[in-house]
């Protein structure tokens, strides 16, 4: 916990604290960042300088996220994400950037402003019932609303985080924005972008308040049902990889909603782990496409094939990844899906069902992506250099993190174990 | 009057008796402008030295006409600082460019006009009657024409100077008539008297009317919406260092008057007053915002995103007793910078040369210019209300103060507005930050800074080196930054000023 002044006459605070969830995610930046700087070494081009600089601000705001116990500056933070994540796009992103960056800017500016006026709304009628201003999260806790001010208030919130995540019919700009960015955006976007949103559900969203979520929930479990179906679906569709892997996102954020809002401790601990594995795994998934895209020149499912043969490093590492979408026991991914489906399995069974049919239509997708691009004959104009060694062992790094995750997720949620009970959450059956 | 009064009144002396004082000079001095560029940064710099004076005397009351106190000092010491600045920024872009007749003259009356103008404003900002409230409109107004109209060799500026002229003399009517109504109905030119009939039971008709044809005279002054008509003609028009004055010092003046008429009277929870200003904000916010999002002139943005934050202003001053003051004062700041460090800019990068207008001049400028580039994208930013710059504190403060009224559905308003303004403003940056068009040389042509840059001839020299105008971009940046980050000495120390308020 560190805590400095800042406007001391609004009560806003400088105050960073550390817990077992927000070291979680700082671990996850940490990583995914070094992952970003090194996986765009090569592929810039232009204004090098200007891009790290802009990389390391998002950071700083993402981190500023993970760490800010005043919501003035969580706010703050929030927003400094997105300056520097549009310029990542708009000035070394693809062909649509300029479309593409604008889409996510004003989508992401939609929701955060809202957030803001809702944080300022909390911290006046903090201020008005108690005659203490203060937008210090631990004084915040715990404020009473009237039940019409509090859904007013907790959709404020709520419409910043379904932005970010994003929650279905608020996805709009993401498939655009992950793919049209360059290899550090969208390993930055997929990676952390959308971890900010699920981390504020559970660190704002749900403990202050905690009324009006549980009013909420059913409709938020719907909308992760939803997108984790619609995403499945679309990501089936597509014929360029990049946007492929954006549309998985789509339907693997949508388990962590589900399980978010489930307000299990079970829900609770498969949405942290669905995050921290959809993270590395996406994230690992974004730097592969990447590099495929500099080394064939090419996303198009059609005129790829047959890289098992010319690169087999290449090859092997996306067999891993692409069984990491699926949800195979071993892997991270798995435990997140399992634990959030046993969370909702009591109080949302219909949603649960369909839910599991999701991971039905991710194995028809993961596997056809897999069969177009990897197998089969090469196509004659295709070659394609394999990994050398600084990529493999980034890779590498990423997907041992990811089986860690698989194989002891104990170790995290021991982590996590005094978070849940803080929240007050029963484990199991909600009441 | 007393010794005390002189000394509460030290800048406003200062300013007028300087103003004659550069015009002399002016008169003198053949065809350099240089010895009143000089002179007017002098007085300008004494009158700011002056405010220190006249604190020791406030709060006073100089007859019933004007009252230095915290707030009015602030305003007085923002509007001769942002003066200092224009007046840098004016240096080289008022030079006779080549090509140009310059008909013989110095142009020094440039800088007697911007002291007079800021004068005119700095009355305005004292103003307890509505004696003072016109002399100060009228100074400025009558100053601003001149300004407007300055460059004699360019028609569009003269019919800009004639349109702010006839509207500037019509809305000046309404505001007569107003006082005059008002004067019949309470018998005082006080502004406080006609607050106090407007907030006592059921207000005669009279005064009612009166405040009717006021807020059409005041209304004009700021821009809001619907008596912005002129604001893109004029600040297109206008030289650029003037359209600077117009965003900040005219508008900001006018703002501090309105701030000092409504907040002690307790006129914004009185009534449908409000209302009237509520609706006002709520339509300056969305015709501004709206309209600009189609401008392809940077200007033309600027002056539409001015009416879009006159429209935030407006929900501070509404705020009512407490919470308008300090908002307003720090917004203006903020605000202040953030144009100024715009408009400087654009002055930087228009003077030797045509005019920087268009928004396909600027594509590609980062690689050309990239401190120009950084400082404008800086205050676009900033306008835009993003975190690490003034704006996004002062457009925090007005969250704050709009919410702590309960005035939700304005700052919800307000919100989306952000949202809106925010592709507009990213436009600009976006357009810098382009590569530029190697392929369309050609179209380069007609601006001379992308003829210069890729055909290698050079440009004229004083287009090119460091100007008074690149240091003032560079002042506004800083004060962007700083603000952005450390808000709370500036913030005290405004509650401190106007906790009259």
């Amino acid at each position: 916990m560190e805590s400095h002044a800042w406007i001391p006459s609004l009560g806003v605070s400088f105050t960073l604290g550390l817990d077992g969830l927000s070291l979680l995610f700082v671990i996850l930046t940490a990583l995914m960042g070094a992952a970003a700087v090194l996986a765009s070494w090569k592929s810039l081009g232009r204004k090098v300088a200007l891009f790290h600089a802009a990389l390391a601000l998002v950071m700083a705001g993402i981190y500023g996220v993970f760490l800010s116990v005043d919501l003035f500056l969580f706010a703050f933070m929030w927003e400094l994400m997105l300056i520097p994540m549009y310029f990542l796009v708009d000035v070394w992103g693809g062909p649509g950037r300029h479309k593409a960056s604008v889409k996510f800017f004003l989508f992401s500016q939609a929701g955060g402003i809202l957030m803001f006026v809702a944080v300022v709304a909390l911290y006046v009628l903090h201020g008005r019932a108690t005659g203490v201003y203060s937008f210090d999260y631990r004084v915040l806790l715990g404020t009473a609303f009237d039940p019409a001010a509090g859904m007013l208030l907790m959709l404020g919130f709520f419409a910043a985080f379904a932005v970010k995540l994003p929650v279905f019919p608020l996805h709009a700009w993401l498939p655009d924005t992950y793919t049209e960015a360059p290899i550090g955006g969208s390993v930055l976007l997929a990676a952390l972008l959308s971890k900010t949103a699920g981390y504020g559900m559970i660190r704002f969203l749900l403990p202050l308040f905690p009324d009006a979520v549980r009013a909420f929930a059913p409709i938020a479990v719907w909308l992760g049902v939803a997108g984790i179906v619609y995403g499945g679906f679309m990501a089936f569709a597509q014929k360029d990889l990049k946007r492929l892997v954006s549309y998985t996102s789509v339907s693997h954020l949508g388990f962590v909603l589900v399980g978010i809002f489930t307000l299990t401790a079970q829900g609770l601990d498969g949405a942290v782990i669905q995050m921290l594995s959809h993270g590395l795994g996406t994230g690992a998934l974004f730097v592969l496409v990447g590099w495929l895209e500099e080394r064939s020149g090419t996303r198009d499912l059609d005129r790829l094939g047959g890289l098992w043969s010319m690169a087999p490093r290449l090859g092997a590492f996306g067999l891993v990844l692409t069984l990491g979408l699926v949800g195979l026991p071993g892997l991270g991914n798995f435990i997140g899906e399992f634990l959030v489906l046993s969370g909702s399995f009591h109080a949302y069974l219909a949603a649960t069902i369909v839910a599991g049919f999701g991971l039905v239509v991710a194995m028809v997708y993961a596997l056809r992506m897999f069969q177009l691009s990897f197998h089969g004959s090469p196509s004659g104009a295709l070659a394609v250099r394999d990994l050398d060694a600084p990529q493999v062992l980034l890779l590498g790094v990423l997907v041992a993190a990811l089986v860690y995750l698989g194989l002891f997720p104990q170790e995290v949620l021991k982590l996590l174990a005094a978070l849940g009970a803080s929240l007050g959450l029963t484990p199991g059956v909600m009441p | 009057m007393s010794s005390a009064d002189f000394l509460a009144l030290s800048p406003l002396v200062l300013a007028a008796g300087g103003s004659i004082i550069v015009l002399l000079v002016s008169a003198f001095a053949g065809k350099r402008p240089a010895p009143s560029f000089a002179a007017a940064l002098v007085v300008l710099a004494l009158a700011l030295a002056a405010i220190g004076l006249a604190w020791s005397e406030a709060p006073r009351a100089v007859g019933s006409l004007v009252k230095i106190d915290g707030f009015t000092l602030f305003a007085q010491a923002l509007i001769f600082a942002t003066a200092f600045l224009v007046a840098l920024a004016s240096y080289r872009y008022m030079a006779p460019r080549s090509g140009e007749e310059s008909g013989g003259d110095s142009g020094g009356e440039y800088y007697f006009l911007l002291l007079l103008a800021s004068l005119g404003a700095s009355i305005l900002a004292a103003a307890t009657s509505f004696v003072t409230l016109f002399l100060g409109l009228e100074l400025l107004s009558v100053s601003l024409f001149s300004l407007i109209a300055f460059r004699r060799e360019k028609t569009i500026g003269a019919q800009a100077g004639f349109m702010y002229l006839i509207l500037a003399g019509a809305s000046s009517a309404f505001l007569l008539f107003g006082m005059a109504l008002a004067f019949m109905a309470t018998g005082s030119l006080k502004t406080a008297d006609l607050a106090a009939a407007l907030v006592s039971g059921t207000p005669d008709i009279l005064v009612l009317a009166s405040l009717g044809l006021m807020t059409v005279g005041i209304g004009f002054k700021l821009a809001a919406v619907p008596f912005h008509l002129w604001t893109p003609e004029v600040y297109d028009a206008a030289p650029t260092p003037v359209t600077a004055f117009i965003a900040t010092v005219s508008k900001g003046a006018m703002a501090v008057f309105l701030v000092r008429f409504f907040a002690p009277s307790g006129l914004a929870s009185a009534g449908a007053y409000p209302w009237i200003f509520a609706a006002v904000a709520a339509l300056s916010m969305f015709a501004g915002n709206l309209l600009a999002l189609r401008e392809r002139r940077i200007k033309r943005i600027l002056a539409y995103s001015s009416i879009a934050h006159i429209g935030y202003i407006l929900i501070a001053i509404i705020a009512g007793p407490g919470r308008a003051a300090p908002t307003v004062a720090f917004y203006l700041v903020a605000y202040f910078a953030a144009s100024l460090g715009a408009f400087a800019a654009i002055s930087a990068l228009s003077q030797g040369d045509a005019e920087h207008d268009g928004l396909d001049s600027y594509r590609g400028l980062a690689s050309r210019r990239p401190g120009l580039a950084a400082g404008l994208a800086l205050a676009m930013l900033s306008l835009a209300g993003l975190p690490l710059t003034a704006g996004f504190m002062g457009k925090f403060l007005i969250f704050a103060a709009g919410e702590g009224a309960f005035l939700w559905v304005l700052a919800v308003l307000l919100a989306v507005n952000s949202t809106i303004s925010i592709y507009y403003y990213l436009r600009v940056v976006s357009i810098m930050y382009s590569p530029a068009p190697e392929a369309e040389t050609a179209a380069g042509e007609a601006f001379g800074e992308a003829a210069g840059a890729t055909s290698g001839t050079p440009r004229p020299r004083s287009a090119r080196a460091f100007g008074p105008a690149a240091a003032v971009v560079i002042v506004a940046a800083v004060v962007v930054i700083a603000l952005g980050i450390f808000p709370g000495p500036l913030i005290d120390l405004i509650r401190s000023l106007t906790s009259g308020y």
